[in-house]
């Protein structure tokens, strides 16, 4: 009977020990599936971080410093009132680029996008008959209807421009 | 041997128990919102922008993401139009489109239990394209700038996942258009826009 007893006794300190290790695993099972939960409603939340910061990476665009404004500023001195009907433009290439009237004073102001080459300030039927700027390089065209501007020149000030 | 496993099991319990409160409310934190808005832009200053148009308006959407307690993230898109008022300094071109990409952080401020206000801080992107009048293809520009702002936010049902939301921002525009006049330069890159939006906004 002692023998019994004292077997008995082994055993239930052994089922004891063994309960604690089956509580311990059943809680540690149970932080897993709590992680797992946890991942779940991450796993919706992560990526929707992650795709605010991959469209912000995907816009970071720079300009290249390859677009200039011409702009052309100056008076004309002319006779005819019909010379304030006509519009003025900035040509590049036969590419119209610019374009206005100028004041009855004669003033004027054309700006417009350029890039490169050699553009013209063109007039539709008024002949130049002069002009007078600091900018070097501008010369009237052959058949008088226009000025030539340098290529790279962006800002024009002409003191004064008479047309016919 | 039985202590030294109730010690451990209090240990792992403990750490258990902290960082489920931690994680918890990292993510109870974490919230999203999506936004269509329509908006007004002014721009302000002296600029070929404020010569050349009067307003901007534009329609788009927007979302925003709280991840910590009461800051976040958020971005907007809005696509915008304007007719030109005077086209002399603006050149040879038709009224532009513009695609607008707002950046953000966000601080929330809760001031009754349905109405709120945000503050903004970020960066802006621009790109406006107008047409040649020859129909000789588009002219693009414009580039980036900072921008600020507020928003005031009014909870329209009790559930609390809609809202109207009305902002204002300013927003600098930065292209880098050049001109052998710095002042030219700085005419046609440089600018200031005033910007008004309504939105109604969606919480999940």
């Amino acid at each position: 009977m002692k023998a019994i007893n004292a077997k008995s006794d082994s055993e239930k300190i052994r089922n004891r020990y063994l309960l604690t290790k089956i509580l311990f695993f059943k809680k540690i099972s149970f932080n897993f599936t709590f992680l797992n939960y946890e991942l779940l409603k991450l796993n919706f939340k992560i990526p929707a971080i992650f795709c605010v910061l991959f469209l912000l990476f995907l816009q970071c665009k720079d300009d290249d410093a390859s677009i200039f404004r011409a702009y052309v500023e100056g008076k004309f001195t002319y006779s005819d009132g019909k010379f304030l009907e006509q519009p003025i433009h900035l040509v590049v290439d036969k590419k119209i680029i610019a374009a206005s009237f100028p004041k009855e004073s004669g003033s004027f102001v054309l700006a417009g996008p350029y890039e490169k080459g050699i553009y013209r300030l063109q007039l539709k039927d008024f002949k130049i008959q002069s002009f007078s700027t600091d900018t070097k390089g501008c010369k009237i065209s052959s058949d008088s209807l226009s000025i030539e501007i340098l290529d790279g020149v962006t800002y024009v000030i002409f003191n004064n421009i008479t047309v016919k | 041997m039985i202590k030294k496993s109730i010690l451990f099991f209090f240990v792992i319990f403990s750490i258990f128990v902290s960082s489920q409160r931690r994680k918890q409310s990292w993510t109870d934190d974490v919230r999203s919102s999506i936004d269509p808005h329509v908006k007004i832009m002014l721009p302000l200053g002296d600029n070929f922008l404020k010569d050349s148009f009067s307003y901007f308006y534009g329609f788009g959407i927007g979302g925003n993401l709280n991840l910590y307690k009461n800051f976040g993230i958020g971005v907007e898109y809005t696509y915008f139009l304007a007719n030109v008022k005077n086209g002399d300094k603006f050149g040879y071109l038709g009224a532009p489109s513009m695609n607008n990409f707002d950046w953000y952080v966000f601080h929330k401020n809760k001031i009754t239990e349905e109405f709120f206000v945000e503050e903004i801080a970020g960066y802006s992107t621009y790109r406006m394209k107008s047409p040649y009048l020859d129909n000789s293809g588009k002219f693009s520009e414009g580039n980036g700038g900072l921008t600020f702002g507020a928003k005031a936010i009014y909870t329209i049902d009790n559930e609390g996942f809609q809202q109207v939301v009305f902002g204002t921002k300013l927003n600098f525009y930065n292209a880098r258009i050049g001109n052998q006049n710095p002042d030219i330069a700085d005419y046609y890159s440089k600018a200031l826009f005033l910007n008004f939006s309504l939105a109604y906004r969606y919480n999940f």
